[in-house]
């Protein structure tokens, strides 16, 4: 390690090197891992991640219960459906570390070594000699290269955009494989690439990657597969001749014996199954179910444990979006109303028993959520932008209106009709109508599933004091989505997660130039220069200081702007097992990873 | 004598053309029903492009995401106009309607059912993997609601307006009123799990009933179908019952009845040679449908309270994905039956009542 090269390293590349001055030499560096922003925070001879249980016992099984069906055991396509676990067969070029003080780190795992060039045109994997297939062929760069241009071709769509930028891949030799991105190469993009699952070419030389199959899949993984029954469940098993299972990446790792994934059509019959001890494990998505279902002896007696576990990273954020194609949303100040009218307070209390705290920005629990007064950096952002956006965006504190949660929103209310009557509302017979183009306010509000209703309902009580008449439209499934893309709805529900860093994702959501792609998720239809400008900032930014100073600008201008109502923040996981399933006593820092949990009962 | 079987024989011939005629019918009215099918498919909002790309946004479109909600989680994707059209041209929709229709047609036509466009696994074999439970969801179904329905309603007729009579009719009418997926849920929490573990909770068999002997194999199964048979019955028997019950009070007070009795006939031999054939009838004209229904088999929701992957099932799951050649071959293979059984069950009647002549119907 030289000075000089981790100075490079810690000004993400920015430095020019004195190798720069001859072009067929280009620096680089090699390392045991790649963070986003500065230095790793393992060094290359960790001993284990502190997140593991480095003496947790490799014994017993997790017996999952999941909802629904399967019929295709091969994960790489989007058609069939697959069931959970199957990435356990596989390895990857590096696994993500994720402490809680690691923004975006991946450490090496089929790959020793990643040699990384300075611009980020390309990178060089060594793979580890040791790794092998469960069917003793062993891993070698022909693989990766071969698995990388099968996704490429036909994977997933999401594996697919993940090597949208590769050039080229060239096998250098059996062990060392070389991604080229050309100019498009960046810190994220050779960061993302270590994220590929490496598939036996030789297997696959032989079948047909486009269809879905139930054949039981080869890899390299630390399980395999012992048993499947289509639609009812799958059954791995931990392989005892498991390549990597001394790596200090694995230390701690994989510690169930076997696991054994469980599908149900039905969640009372799951509950049931948890109750019961014929599963062990069951993860809920659902706050409402989990105070109702998960009730009983078993769970007052604490042999199943309700666990709800808190992450401290950017979550699902919930909120109900404008259609801003509509003229009635133009006034900002409408929109202000809008949101000053929704009691979040109360809903919380009715409906969630407070379980949910309120999401303030679509950034949350990130370094890119807006808070106090614009930073010195914020301001640099800010101020050429100023004439595009509302006057408070540099000058006051955001805070969205709150209530005391007793069901009385006088005072909000009151704001809220005042707002109203400066946007040019007025009420007429009990209707709120517009002074100039005489619009009667309604809104039709969109719901993918029931189970919002009653959180809407209450709202739509409000509006009605208002003078605001609405309906609600439950559509499911298909249905659902294609009344989204055609943008039928005045107001609807939409999910947020913010990926760090943030990505081109980040494009298709709030730029003006995707407001009329029908398919684009720029649901909101936002058409704004400064927005514009500020996603364009923040995607190309490559520092911590950059993206931070982008992330925050753009956070203000999107609540200061009310462009949409944010609900609730889900910043845990819940998941209910038996009381002798253990976990670390550190959790990871973007939600836990059953990897690391083990069997207490001694066999 | 040969007058007579000169009578019989012109009558069996007439008999005959009228069963070639109903065959012949047969070919129209499937006609007639995959046009329909086709089309009311092509007019629900949102087609297997949309599904296909729903999916990939991450919007679930299964059973599941419909009857428990789910926190859908969008994955905010930009889905281009190029992948749109390489999914359309997937699918073949990029052809024009009648140019689908004709090829939909064709294909039914010569028995061929396609495949699904998901899961790429031919439409028949599907059917044909769901079959096991469908059938014996709805043959036990049926055998257990007509085993029990008949009796009873003899019994009942016999207690008119009894105690028996009036009890077992508000057990009944409490049956049929409560939802056969709430009965099958109350099932399901009181004996497999919460209350007692008496039954499993999910499938048709165990996971190790390979490994079991015969007779293993044939309790395992059985005590499977406990729970969700019983959820069945428990909703089916009101009708049948109340039907057999008003029938024979019905036939008991026709003056035949009376006739027989003075005529030296036992009150229980009148009832067996008599009423209860009369009786039948009404209940033979509902076979054809029920027997129907045991390729459906149950219902939709009972299956999947008990995880029971059936036709109904797969057609419900593939109607909310839009997985067309699914719905459309379920739908074929059942228009198909219904059409052969109402011919069985028009023929059964004329076996259980000669007087049923079907020569007449065509003046």
């Amino acid at each position: 390690m030289d000075i000089q090269q981790s100075i490079r390293r810690l000004l993400g590349g920015a430095l020019v090197s004195i190798a720069a001055f001859s072009p067929s030499v280009l620096a680089e560096y090699t390392s045991h891992g790649i963070s986003l922003y500065g230095e790793p925070k393992y060094t290359e001879h960790f001993s284990h991640f502190d997140y593991a249980n480095p003496n947790a016992p490799k014994q017993g099984e997790l017996v999952m219960a999941e909802m629904g069906s399967f019929d295709s055991l091969h994960q790489f396509i989007d058609l069939g459906k697959k069931p959970r676990g199957l990435f356990w067969l596989y390895d990857r070029l590096t696994v993500r570390g994720h402490d809680k003080d690691e923004i975006k780190t991946r450490y090496g795992w089929l790959a020793e070594k990643m040699t990384i060039a300075d611009d980020y045109s390309s990178v060089i994997y060594a793979l580890r000699k040791e790794a092998k297939f469960s069917d003793g062929y062993p891993v070698t760069a022909e693989d990766v290269a071969y698995s990388l241009n099968l996704y490429r071709e036909s994977g997933l769509s999401n594996i697919k955009s993940r090597f949208k930028m590769v050039k080229s891949v060239e096998v250098i030799d059996p062990l060392t494989v070389k991604i080229n991105f050309g100019d498009d190469g960046s810190r994220l993009q050779i960061l993302n690439s270590g994220n590929l699952p490496v598939l036996p070419k030789h297997i696959w030389q032989q079948k047909d990657f486009t269809q879905p199959s139930l054949d039981i899949p080869v890899g390299s993984g630390p399980y395999k597969v012992t048993s499947v029954d289509p639609g009812r469940g799958i059954t791995y098993a931990l392989r005892d001749d498991y390549w990597g299972k001394n790596l200090p990446v694995n230390k701690g790792k994989y510690n169930f014996k076997n696991i054994k994934v469980e599908y149900f059509r039905d969640r009372n019959a799951a509950v049931q199954a948890l109750k019961s001890n014929d599963v062990n494990y069951i993860a809920e998505t659902n706050l409402l179910r989990w105070n109702k279902l998960y009730q009983g002896d078993v769970f007052s007696a604490g042999t199943v444990v309700k666990d709800k576990i808190n992450y401290d990273a950017p979550s699902f954020v919930t909120a109900m979006v404008f259609n801003l194609r509509q003229a009635k949303f133009d006034d900002r100040r409408t929109r202000e109303a809008l949101v000053t009218a929704f009691d979040f307070e109360w809903l919380n209390k009715k409906a969630f028993n407070n379980q949910y705290t309120r999401a303030t920005s679509l950034f949350n629990n990130s370094f890119l959520a807006a808070d106090g007064l614009p930073t010195a950096q914020e301001k640099a952002v800010l101020t050429p932008l100023s004439a595009q956006l509302p006057a408070q965006v540099l000058s006051s504190e955001f805070t969205l209106p709150s209530t005391d949660g007793s069901g009385r929103n006088r005072q909000n209310l009151l704001k809220a009709q005042t707002l109203l009557k400066e946007a040019g509302w007025k009420v007429k017979s009990n209707k709120l109508v517009h002074s100039v183009t005489g619009e009667v306010m309604t809104i039709n509000f969109l719901l993918p599933s029931p189970a919002m209703k009653p959180a809407i309902g209450a709202y739509i009580q409000t509006l009605k004091k208002l003078g605001i008449s609405s309906n609600i439209t439950v559509k499911t499934g298909t249905e659902y989505y294609k009344l989204l893309m055609q943008r039928q709805f005045d107001m609807t529900p939409s999910q947020y997660k913010v990926r760090i860093p943030p990505n081109t994702e980040l494009r298709s959501s709030l730029k003006s130039e995707f407001s009329g792609v029908a398919s684009s998720y720029n649901i909101s239809g936002i058409q704004d220069p400064a927005i514009d400008e500020l996603v364009e900032g923040l995607v190309q930014s490559d520092s911590y200081a950059d993206t931070q100073a982008y992330g925050r600008a753009l956070d203000r201008v999107l609540k200061w702007n009310y462009y949409y109502l944010p609900l609730w923040a889900r910043n845990f996981q819940l998941v209910a097992y038996q009381n002798y399933i253990e976990k670390p006593l550190q959790a990871p820092k973007y939600g836990y990873e059953v990897e690391f949990w083990w069997d207490e009962r001694s066999k | 004598m040969k007058l007579n079987s000169g009578g019989m024989s012109a009558r069996s011939n007439m008999f005959n053309l009228y069963f070639i005629r109903r065959l012949l019918l047969v070919f129209p009215t499937l006609f007639i029903i995959i046009s329909l099918n086709f089309f009311l498919l092509q007019w629900l909002p949102g087609g297997p492009v949309e599904a296909a790309l729903a999916k990939q946004q991450g919007i679930d479109s299964s059973a599941n995401a419909l009857f428990y909600e789910t926190d859908q989680i969008t994955n905010g994707q930009l889905i281009d106009d190029q992948l749109r059209d390489k999914i359309a041209r997937e699918y073949g929709f990029d052809k024009p309607l009648w140019q689908r229709y004709t090829e939909t047609l064709s294909r039914y036509l010569s028995f061929e059912l396609g495949t699904s466009y998901f899961s790429k696994l031919p439409v028949g074999e599907l059917i044909f993997s769901k079959l096991p439970v469908s059938l014996s969801l709805g043959f036990w179904t049926l055998f257990l609601t007509y085993l029990i329905a008949i009796p009873l309603g003899v019994m009942k007729a016999n207690n008119q307006g009894g105690m028996f009579d009036s009890t077992s009719s508000l057990l009944l009418f409490i049956a049929y009123a409560v939802p056969t997926f709430i009965i099958a849920i109350m099932l399901l929490i009181l004996f497999s799990g919460g209350v007692f573990s008496w039954f499993p909770l999910r499938g048709l068999v165990s996971a190790n009933h390979a490994d079991l002997s015969i007779t293993g194999q044939l309790l395992d199964y059985f005590w499977h179908l406990c729970l969700p048979v019983a959820a069945c019955v428990a909703s089916g028997l009101a009708s049948l019952t109340v039907l057999t019950r008003n029938s024979i009070i019905d036939q008991m007070a026709q003056p035949y009845l009376d006739t027989a009795i003075c005529m030296g006939e036992s009150r229980t031999g009148a009832m067996f040679n008599h009423v209860l054939p009369n009786s039948m009838l009404v209940i033979v004209a509902r076979l054809p449908s029920d027997l129907l229904s045991i390729f459906i088999g149950g219902t939709l929701l009972v299956e999947i309270v008990f995880s029971l992957d059936g036709v109904a099932l797969l057609g419900f799951e593939a109607l909310l994905e839009r997985d067309y050649p699914v719905v459309l071959g379920i739908l074929y293979c059942y228009s198909l039956l219904g059409l052969v059984l109402n011919l069985v069950g028009d023929l059964i009647y004329r076996w259980v009542d000669p007087r049923v002549d079907f020569s007449e119907v065509n003046g």
